[in-house]
């Protein structure tokens, strides 16, 4: 396997030093692989600022992380910011329109980019065009009503799908704030089909509950760290009505030629939670977190 | 008589000692007991002292509680246990979301352990927050997993009946601990508790005192009296400590403990309230350290012994004490005049050597002296002969001078006289005479005619006739002028040999007039007297002449004479008088005084007068007296003056023998 590997990397070496360039010089038709971010010695975050995944200040726990990945890589750390309706073309080049769980290729468009960080969860429909690392952040999406709400929080009965059927049984008639191509998208989680008054949100994500103070609508879906955000900014103005979604992960996102590049940060990744930088920065930003998902970090903390 | 004396006095002494004994005797039990009461009262206040000492810990303690207290009441009062319970009230589930809002409040909680400390240790190891139906909803210790909390029923510690935050005790397994509580009221109901366990370093390290080498300590006791003992206090008198629910507060209590060692101590416990809480606190400490080792009754009797004993011995000292008094009075005495005589004999010693140090420097000084004044005496025989000599030659100057002045005065008058001889010659008509003979010779012929008939002739015989007269005139007063002439010249004369007379050979003793000599130097200075007025009066005795050096008594006359002028001169205006008294003097001698009434001479010079040097003269040069002194003494006889003072004249006395045996006599 190695000798493979070996054998492989020869004339591959030529072909990614010219890649590298193309990349560097004029940009390229995907997201560079981990030869080519050495030899052009950047790494470039492609990240939308979303809770406290990528704040807009300059930190959050997925710029830490990426810092942290471009140092072990041994190349300066870059980032893109770029947004939800454009960073999957800002790394794989592609211009796509996501169809239920399949995508539409609508165009080619530069990519920007060499990864994705900023809380990106994991979708059917994105994997058709990036590949994802190891999860490295459990999420779920609640819906969250307005606190005068007449909808009630649910009861946890202890099982996540009967939680998510009382929880849309509520929906019928309500308005909800939707936000399209993202792990908000209201086809995702069937909100039509259950009743709800699906409303498109043209703001950011971390913008939603405010919308919902402010009467835009009577309730919106969020992930859950989003979602904990919100409860701690607005104590007594929102509540969590329960669950839309099942358990789902969150990862980085990387183009579908760069293999080398995402085992090289999920051999990263793992190491950081061998280390316990990972927990670190976990309990930096989302202290909250065990206490909602201990069976995610079950082993780790 | 005289031993009946003594004897009184004895009786009296031996009286007076007693009296002065009981006195002593009832001073020194006034000072035991006024002693005694002092250790009372000293031991009173040193109790007093424990309590208060004790009550002032407390009241620390209690501000320590207060403090406390205060965390637990900013713990309720912050937002994040009400957004727990408002969200709770919002109907939200722990599973979702509701979980959150416990986050935030352990959040808070652990700020607060790691916030509060009292130098570097953590004030609380662990709050809790209870909801009221006993469910322990936050938990620090929880979030360590390596100490997982211990399951217990925690609804035992709520206190739904207290309003206010409060500190309780918690007596368990694991030893006693210090709590921290305050209930949580949501909308005016009882909602839940905080409870915050204080670090026992805290309470052991900083509150509580601890000195168990010397057996002193601190406790609190709870309300049901149980005492809340440190760990080292705990492990070294806990099987002997008797139960310090006994001491009452504000009632110190004394009793007996035997530590772990064997050592049995006495210890004294205090006990005050903490304000603010249900506490107590006892201060134990050995009742030694605050008592003294020593009981005051027992003290009492031991110094009750001493003063006995000191007493006793007092008195034996005193017996003894008076024989060796004495006997150290004489020691003394005569070791002290021992002393002196030996200061004395040191002193003698020294004045001896000192003697002999200055005979030795007076002899070596001496024989300096002494050639000093051979060397002397040379030099001043010498300058005498010298001065002798100066004088005589000044005092033959001075005949000279006068010799000169006269011989000036006479030829004066010589001067006058050839000068009217000359006039007269040159005046003369004998002329006329010769022009007379002419005439006749003419008229030789007819001689008879020209007399009788010629005009001229008529009047020959009367020219004739006249002419002689004037000549007889002319010859009469030149012969005049001649013999003025020739006097003068005797006078000359005579004045060249009276110098001549008197400037004899020195040291020739002949035999002398003094009136003659006094004439003689009183001529010398006539023309002197005559010109400025001076009356001279010579009182001159009918006196033997002297054997005497004539030229050096003349000097002395001059000088004498001279001065007596000079003194009448400087006092001027007129009634000037000098007066030379020649008389008998003393016994074989011959007195001559000059005496003036010029000047005078101070009181003050009159010894000086005579100095060499010395003179009140604007011209002088202090010589003339001096010499005349020497010569005198030098003749054997004695020069001195005497004077009323200045204005008043002054007389110089000149003593002379009348021979040289009456001098050596």
């Amino acid at each position: 396997m190695v000798q493979q590997n070996t054998i492989l990397r020869i004339p591959a070496k030529g072909l990614c030093t010219a890649m590298a360039l193309a990349i560097c010089v004029t940009g390229s038709a995907f997201g560079a692989d981990l030869a080519q971010v050495k030899e052009c010695g950047t790494l470039r975050h492609l990240g939308v600022p979303y809770a406290n995944f990528v704040t807009g200040s300059g930190d959050g726990m997925d710029v830490e992380l990426m810092k942290l990945f471009a140092k072990h890589l041994g190349v300066e750390y870059q980032y893109v910011q770029t947004s939800w309706g454009n960073v999957i073309g800002d790394l794989s080049g592609k211009k796509v329109k996501p169809v239920g769980e399949e995508v539409e290729v609508l165009g080619e468009v530069p990519v920007r980019g060499d990864i994705i960080a900023n809380g990106l969860t994991i979708l059917p429909w994105r994997q058709k065009v990036v590949d994802y690392s190891e999860p490295i952040f459990p999420t779920q999406v609640w819906l969250i009503a307005r606190a005068d709400s007449p909808m009630k929080p649910i009861k946890p009965s202890g099982d996540i799908q009967r939680d998510i059927a009382a929880v849309k049984a509520l929906l019928k008639g309500r308005s909800v704030l939707t936000k399209p191509k993202t792990c908000l998208d209201p086809s995702l989680h069937g909100l039509e089909e259950a009743g709800a008054v699906v409303k498109l949100f043209e703001g950011a994500l971390n913008d939603f509950a405010p919308a919902v103070i402010n009467r835009d609508a009577e309730s919106t879906i969020l992930d859950v760290p989003d979602a904990l955000i919100a409860l701690e900014k607005w104590p007594g103005q929102i509540k969590v009505i329960g669950p839309i979604s099942p358990l789902q992960g969150m990862g980085c996102g990387f183009a579908k030629t760069s293999p080398q590049l995402r085992q090289a940060f999920n051999r990263f990744l793992d190491q950081c939670k061998k280390d316990g930088t990972y927990l670190r920065l976990v309990r930096k930003y989302y202290p909250a977190v065990f206490a909602y998902y201990p069976e995610f970090f079950k082993g780790q903390v | 008589m005289s031993n009946k004396l003594p004897a009184k006095l004895t009786r009296k002494q031996n009286l007076a000692t007693i009296v002065a004994g009981v006195v002593l005797i009832g001073f020194v039990g006034f000072l035991l007991f006024a002693n005694y009461r002092s250790q009372i009262d000293l031991q009173k206040t040193a109790v007093d002292r424990l309590q208060l000492e004790t009550e002032e810990h407390a009241t620390t303690i209690s501000h320590f509680f207060t403090e406390r207290k205060d965390d637990m009441r900013n713990l309720a009062a912050g937002r994040s246990i009400s957004v727990f319970f408002e969200n709770k009230a919002l109907g939200m589930s722990m599973r979702y979301g509701l979980g959150a809002s416990l986050l935030s409040i352990a959040e808070r909680f652990n700020r607060l352990i790691e916030d509060k400390r009292l130098g570097d240790d953590k004030i609380y190891t662990r709050v809790t927050f209870i909801g009221e139906d006993g469910q322990l909803l936050v938990d620090t210790d929880s979030q360590d997993s390596s100490h997982p909390a211990v399951p217990r029923n925690w609804g035992l510690l709520l206190t739904p009946g207290v309003a206010d935050a409060a500190i309780m005790t918690e007596h368990g397994e694991g030893g006693d601990r210090l709590l921290a509580c305050v209930p949580y009221f949501f909308k005016n109901r009882h909602a839940g508790q905080i409870i915050a366990w204080i670090n026992p370093r805290i309470i052991t390290g900083h509150l509580l005192r601890m000195d168990a080498s010397v057996g002193r300590f601190d406790t609190l006791v709870c309300p049901r009296n149980h005492p809340y003992l440190l760990d080292e206090t705990r492990t070294r008198c806990s099987s002997s400590l008797p139960d310090l629910a006994n001491v009452q507060a504000g009632m110190p209590l004394m009793f007996e403990s035997v530590w772990q060692d064997g050592n049995k101590t006495s210890l004294l416990a205090a006990r005050t309230p903490v304000k603010g809480s249900s506490l107590s606190l006892i201060h134990v400490v050995p009742s030694s350290q605050v008592l003294g080792r020593t009981a005051p009754w027992h003290l009492l009797a031991a110094m009750a012994a001493l003063s006995a004993v000191v007493l006793g011995g007092v008195a034996l000292g005193f017996r003894i004490n008076t024989r060796n008094l004495v006997l150290q009075t004489r020691l003394d005495e005569t070791s002290r005049r021992q002393q002196e005589v030996e200061a004395i004999n040191r002193k003698l010693h020294q004045e001896i050597a000192e003697r002999k140090q200055a005979q030795k420097e007076l002899a070596k000084h001496r024989d300096h002296l002494e050639k000093l004044v051979k060397e002397r005496t040379v030099k001043l025989e010498k300058t005498h002969k010298e001065l002798l000599e100066v004088s005589r030659h000044a005092g033959m100057a001075e005949i000279a001078t006068g010799v000169l002045h006269n011989v000036g005065n006479v030829l004066n008058s010589v001067n006058v006289s050839a000068t009217v001889v000359v006039d007269k010659l040159r005046d003369s008509r004998a002329p006329f005479v010769s022009k007379v003979a002419d005439l006749m010779r003419e008229h030789a012929d007819d001689l008879g005619t020209f007399i009788t008939t010629d005009k001229k002739g008529k009047q020959l015989p009367g020219y004739l006739g006249n002419l002689a007269e004037h000549l007889v005139e002319e010859q009469v007063a030149t012969l005049a002028e001649l013999e003025s002439l020739t006097q003068s010249i005797e006078r000359v004369k005579e004045i060249v040999r009276t110098q001549q007379e008197y400037a004899g050979w020195s040291g020739v003793v002949e035999s002398v007039s003094l009136t003659e000599l006094a004439d003689a130097a009183l001529e010398m200075s006539a023309a002197s007297f005559d010109q400025h007025e001076i009356e001279v009066v010579r009182d001159y005795a009918d006196v033997a002449p002297i054997a005497v050096e004539k030229q050096k008594t003349l000097q002395i006359l001059l000088n004498l004479v001279k001065n007596a002028r000079d003194a009448l001169l400087q006092q001027g205006g007129s009634g000037l008088c000098l007066r030379v008294r020649v008389a008998p003097g003393g016994k074989g001698r011959i007195r001559t005084e000059v005496f003036d009434n010029g000047v005078g001479i101070g009181r003050e010079n009159l010894q000086r007068i005579f100095s060499h040097g010395f003179t009140t003269k604007k011209d002088g040069h202090g010589f003339g007296l001096h010499s005349s002194a020497l010569t005198a003494k030098e003749l054997g006889g004695s020069l001195v003056a005497d004077s009323d003072g200045p204005g008043k004249g002054a007389t110089f006395t000149l003593e002379l023998p009348i021979s040289r045996a009456e001098a050596t006599q």
